[in-house]
């Protein structure tokens, strides 16, 4: 597991410099190809569908946001869970930079995503409310280096089942 | 809450005998200091997995652990494969608190699970009957009581419950009250039922705990007597004649009523009662009623 993450911190800072546009607008549907970062409180308006390789679908970009799902669903259906996969996650918090006051609001479904459905790295005072992470190949919604967060409300089905012998399952 | 289902899997190296590391919830590397309270853990391959490397001071209480792993699961791979809390930290690092459980892997003497009791200690169903009870039985009772019985101007009061009134209810005046010791709380909520002589024990509980006694008349008034629970006490539900004075009180009244173990319903009765200084008390034989 440790070997994974790893592997992930080193894409996702590459990811940054290489394929992140900053993006101000509050308002997430379609389908997002490259890693989508949110500096500003955002919204679902729709469902998303998520096709981005080796990276996260969004990732929180600032402090102090929300995210506010709104009853949709983000989706990358993948197909076959790999070591390949795996930094492949919903939505992060805190992966380049460690982050602080931040939410992700439900009610919404993570779904179906090579790595994490949700992953919180080392960031404190996280709030994660209403949201449902279903059929992702690792965790739910993992906490790494992360305090004084508060998990709350949520449901998780179904996770981990490409894990092969990393700890990961729900939360 | 959370609720954590159908979590984890089993690699496919794993071999019979062995343990998964999967989980509903999980504390892993060197987690310590966190609170995992009321969650509802199920069908997971462990519901709660606490790994070695974690640091301690973890509470895992309050929570529904139970069909971890799924009993299919357990029967193709060896009941070893996971638990519902499956605690590989030093013993006595973490905290295990009411939690509903079934199957414990884990050096914790006397391990946390089974445990399948603790049902009146749920928070949450005694929060949901006391909202379930406002809703149900204070909004129209209180009105009545309020506005037609506990009045303090006799003009107000209803035509059957001005009939049952003492010969005389001047401020200060003997009368002579005749009436049901009921509890009072339960009386102003739902007379009938507090009436009832199947309600005898549970008044009986409510009395222990504090809640005062009254006289009931039969149009529905009640006398509260001004020296407390100490004379009517021995005569919970039985009928009963009582002399003295009767004085119309103006103050807002508040009954506590327990509810659960640990909480109570205050009602607050508006707008006076009546209380009395009982000089003579007697039980009415039922024969003579």
């Amino acid at each position: 597991m440790s070997q994974i993450l790893c592997r992930r911190l080193i894409l996702s800072v590459f990811t940054v410099f290489a394929f992140c546009a900053r993006v101000q607008a509050t308002e997430i549907s379609g389908t997002i190809s490259t890693t989508l970062t949110i500096y500003d409180d955002s919204e679902l308006v729709g469902d998303v569908k998520c096709m981005v390789a080796g990276n996260p679908c969004i990732d929180f970009g600032a402090s102090g946001i929300k995210l506010r799902l709104n009853g949709f669903t983000i989706t990358e259906n993948i197909t076959g869970c790999t070591s390949a996969t795996s930094s492949q996650d919903g939505i992060d918090v805190g992966d380049v930079v460690s982050l602080h006051d931040v939410a992700i609001f439900g009610p919404g479904l993570v779904q179906k995503f090579g790595g994490f459905g949700i992953g919180i790295f080392g960031s404190s005072k996280v709030r994660v409310e209403g949201v449902t992470a279903s059929d992702n190949c690792f965790s739910g919604i993992i906490l790494v280096g992360s305090m004084d967060s508060d998990i709350e409300r949520n449901v998780f089905v179904r996770n981990s089942s490409g894990s092969e012998g990393a700890p990961c399952g729900g939360t | 809450m959370n609720v954590y289902s159908g979590n984890g899997a089993v690699p496919s190296t794993f071999s019979s005998g062995a343990t998964s590391n999967n989980f509903g919830v999980g504390l892993v590397g060197t987690s310590k200091d966190n609170l995992i309270e009321k969650n509802k853990i199920g069908g997971n391959l462990n519901g709660v997995l606490i790994a070695s490397s974690t640091q301690g001071g973890n509470i895992i209480r309050r929570n529904l652990i139970a069909g971890n792993p799924p009993v299919q699961v357990s029967n193709e791979f060896g009941a070893s494969v996971g638990a519902d809390i499956q605690d590989r930290s030093t013993p006595g690092a973490n905290t295990f608190e009411d939690n509903r459980c079934l199957t414990y892997m884990g050096s914790v003497e006397p391990a946390p699970c089974p445990s399948i009791s603790k049902l009146d200690d749920d928070e949450d169903r005694q929060e949901r009957e006391i909202a379930a009870f406002g809703r149900s039985r204070l909004a129209l009772p209180q009105a009545r009581l309020i506005n037609a019985v506990f009045h303090p101007s006799g003009g107000l009061l209803p035509k059957a419950a001005a009939s049952a009134r003492p010969a005389q209810t001047a401020a200060s005046d003997s009368a002579t009250v005749t009436g049901k010791v009921v509890d009072a709380a339960c009386f102003m909520l739902h007379a009938s039922a507090a009436s009832a002589a199947s309600h005898k024990d549970c008044g009986a509980a409510c009395l222990a705990r504090g809640v005062p006694l009254a006289i009931a008349t039969d149009d529905g008034v009640l006398y509260f007597p001004a020296d407390g629970n100490q004379r009517l006490k021995s005569m919970l539900n039985a009928r009963v004649r009582a002399s003295g004075t009767v004085v119309e009180k103006h103050d807002p009244m508040e009954l506590k009523m327990p509810v659960g173990d640990k909480n109570q319903m205050v009602v607050r009765v508006e707008g006076g009662y009546k209380q009395i200084t009982i000089e003579s008390l007697a039980r009415i034989p039922a024969e003579k009623r």
